[in-house]
C-alpha cells in the first residue's frame, strides 16, 4: 500500500501597513455641554486632500507645461492663457437630491432609483480655494467625479467660464519593486459568500473549503493547495434579512435567527483557519461599523461611464484617490486632519469584491509600475474564486459548481 | 447673523463712559445671541465683562486672543470649524503651511474651556457655540 505523501503548506510573510492610516485618533467630546461627539464637517477632507494634491501636482506642472503660468481661479484673467489647479465638482440633473425626500410622499416601497446618473446636460467645475468656475472643452463629464482634483490648462473665456485644452492627472505613483521569489506561493480571494442569503449554496463553499484545505482531489490538486498561503474574504459574507434591520421591534422567535448567518459562517471559518490564515474584509451589507466607504467602483459606475470595472480602477490609481465620490455621494468618516483615502504609493494588486463578474487586467504605468486589478465575483452567484500567484502577479480562478448539468 | 452683535467680540477701546456703554451692549447682547443657538454661558461671559467695570483688563489677553481669531480667519490653513485651535495648528504645521510658532505656544498656555471670563484665550475656534 503506497504511503501518502505528506505535504506542507507554503507560507509567506505577512504585515498590515495601513492600519494606522484609518484610526480615528481623537473623537471630540465635551462632556460638560451634553454633546457625545463633534460636529466636524466634510470640509476639512476636501482641504488637506486639495492640499496634498496640489503639491503633487504642482511639482508635476513644470515637466508638462513649462512656462505656462499657475493662477488661482480668482486671479484668472479673461484670454490669458493659464494653469488652474482644484477638486472637480460635477453638476448633475439627476443626481438624488435629500430635498427630493421631502417633496415626494413617504413610501414604503423605496423608490426606483436610476442605475446610472448620468445626463448629457452634466458639466464639470473646478473649486479651489478662492472660487470656482465652470469648464467647458477638452474635457469630457463622463469620465470624471466630483471629489477629483486635477491641474487644467487653457483659459478663461468671455462668457466666464474655463475653456481646457488639457488636462493633468497626478497620475501612478511611485512602486517599490516586488521582492524576486523563486517558488509559487498563492492568495485566495473570495467574496460576496451571503452565508444566510437564499443563493447561498452551503455545498459550494464547502467545496471551495476542502479544496484549500486539501481534502478534495488526488495528489496533484492536493500539491497545489498546499501552496495557497492565505485567504481574503472581500466582503459580504453574511447576509441578514432586511426585515430584521429596519428598526422595528424583532419577535422573540425570530431574536435567534438573526444571528443564524454568523453563526454557520463562523463554522465554515473555522475549518478555513485552521490549516491557514484568513484576512476577512466587512462589506456593505455585513454586520460591521460603517467605517470605510463601500461600493467605491460601484459608485463610479453611478456616476460615470467606462468600458469597463477595471477602467474605473485604472482612474482611481491615475487619480492618486481610492474614494474620489466620498463624501460626495459616498458615506465616510469626517477626519479633519487628514485625507486617509490618498493613494501614496502604488499598489501591486487591487481588488475589488462583490462584482458581477470576474475580471482582471496587468495594467502598467508610465514608469513601469505594474498592478495586478482583480474583479471578484459574488461567490453566492457566481461559485469563483480567484487564486493568485504571489511570484508573478499572474491570475486564474477557482470554479465549483453542484449542479451535474453544467 | 446679526453684524452689530460682532462687536462684542472685539474690545472697544474707549477710555471712560462705561455706564452709556453698557445698556446699548446689553442691547446688542440681546440681538446677538438671539440670532444665534442660546447658550446661557456666552451671554454671562460678555455681560461679566461688563459688570466687572474696567475695559482695560488684560491688555494681553486681548490681544493673544485676537491673534488666535486672526489665525482661525485665515484661509491658508483651512477650515476653523469643528476642531480645536491646537489641533487646527498642529494639522497646519504637519501640512508644511508653517503656522506661527508662538501661537501654538499660547494655546498651550490656555486654561480649561469652562473658564470663560477671566484671563487666557479660548482654545477653540471663535465659532465655537455660535454656529
Amino acid at each position: 500500500m503506497p504511503v501518502p505523501m505528506t505535504m506542507e503548506r507554503k507560507q509567506a510573510a505577512y504585515t498590515n501597513l495601513r492600519l494606522a492610516a484609518f484610526a480615528i485618533c481623537r473623537i471630540r467630546g465635551t462632556p460638560s455641554r451634553g454633546r457625545s461627539t463633534k460636529g466636524q464637517q466634510y470640509s476639512h477632507i476636501y482641504f488637506t486632500r486639495l492640499h496634498h494634491m496640489r503639491n503633487l501636482l504642482h511639482a508635476l506642472v513644470p515637466s508638462w507645461k513649462p512656462q505656462v503660468p499657475v493662477t488661482t481661479v480668482l486671479g484668472l484673467e479673461e484670454g490669458k492663457d493659464c494653469i488652474i489647479v482644484g477638486t472637480l465638482y460635477k453638476h448633475m440633473k439627476l443626481k438624488p437630491s435629500i430635498l427630493d425626500e421631502y417633496s415626494k410622499e413617504r413610501s414604503a416601497i423605496p423608490l426606483v432609483k436610476p442605475h446610472n446618473f448620468m445626463h448629457p446636460d452634466d458639466h464639470l467645475i473646478l473649486e479651489d480655494e478662492s472660487g470656482r468656475v465652470t469648464l467647458a472643452g477638452a474635457i469630457a463629464p463622463a469620465e470624471y467625479v466630483t471629489g477629483v482634483v486635477l491641474a487644467l490648462r487653457g483659459k478663461e473665456t468671455s462668457a466666464g467660464n474655463f475653456l481646457v485644452e488639457d488636462v493633468l492627472e497626478a497620475g501612478l505613483p511611485h512602486q517599490t519593486s516586488l521582492s524576486a521569489a523563486d517558488e509559487d506561493k498563492y492568495v485566495v480571494f473570495v467574496s460576496g459568500l451571503s452565508v444566510g442569503s437564499a443563493t447561498f449554496n452551503p455545498l459550494q463553499f464547502q467545496f471551495l473549503i476542502d479544496h484549500i484545505t486539501g481534502h478534495l482531489g488526488d495528489e496533484n490538486e492536493q500539491s497545489i493547495a498546499s501552496k495557497i498561503a492565505r485567504v481574503v474574504v472581500a466582503g459580504n459574507s453574511v447576509h441578514i434579512s432586511p426585515r430584521f434591520l429596519n428598526g422595528q421591534m424583532v419577535a422573540s422567535k425570530d431574536q435567534s435567527r438573526i444571528a443564524e448567518p454568523i453563526k454557520e459562517l463562523d463554522i465554515m471559518l473555522t475549518q478555513l483557519v485552521a490549516s491557514l490564515p484568513v484576512d476577512i474584509m466587512p462589506g456593505c451589507h455585513d454586520p460591521a461599523n460603517f467605517s470605510l466607504p463601500q461600493q467605491t467602483i460601484d459608485d463610479l459606475y453611478k456616476y460615470s461611464d467606462a468600458k469597463d470595472r477595471l477602467e474605473f480602477m485604472e482612474r482611481t490609481l491615475r487619480w492618486r484617490h481610492l474614494a474620489p465620490t466620498a463624501p460626495n455621494s459616498l458615506g465616510c468618516y469626517p477626519y479633519t486632519d487628514k485625507d486617509p483615502f490618498l493613494i501614496d504609493s502604488c499598489p501591486h494588486v487591487y481588488f475589488v469584491g462583490n462584482q458581477d463578474k470576474y475580471e482582471t487586467r496587468l495594467f502598467e504605468g508610465p514608469e513601469k509600475q505594474k498592478v495586478r486589478l482583480i474583479c471578484i465575483p459574488r461567490f453566492s452567484d457566481s461559485g469563483v474564486a480567484v487564486m493568485l500567484n504571489l511570484r508573478n502577479l499572474e491570475c486564474s480562478t477557482l470554479s465549483f459548481s453542484t449542479s451535474f448539468d453544467a | 447673523m446679526a453684524s452689530s452683535g460682532v462687536k462684542d467680540f472685539y474690545r472697544q477701546k474707549k477710555k471712560g463712559g462705561m455706564t452709556k456703554a453698557s445698556p446699548s451692549s446689553k442691547k446688542k447682547t440681546q440681538q446677538y445671541t438671539g440670532g444665534a443657538s442660546v447658550r446661557a454661558t456666552d451671554t454671562a461671559q460678555t455681560s461679566a465683562l461688563i459688570s466687572h467695570g474696567s475695559w482695560d483688563l488684560k491688555d494681553d489677553f486681548g490681544d493673544h486672543e485676537e491673534q488666535l481669531r486672526q489665525f482661525d480667519m485665515d484661509l491658508k490653513f483651512g477650515p476653523c470649524i469643528g476642531v480645536t485651535r491646537l489641533q487646527r495648528w498642529e494639522r497646519a504645521s504637519a501640512m508644511g503651511l508653517q503656522p506661527p510658532a508662538h501661537l501654538r505656544d499660547l494655546l498651550l498656555g490656555a486654561p480649561s474651556t469652562k473658564n470663560h471670563s477671566s484671563s487666557g484665550p479660548s482654545p477653540e475656534c471663535l465659532w465655537e457655540g455660535k454656529v
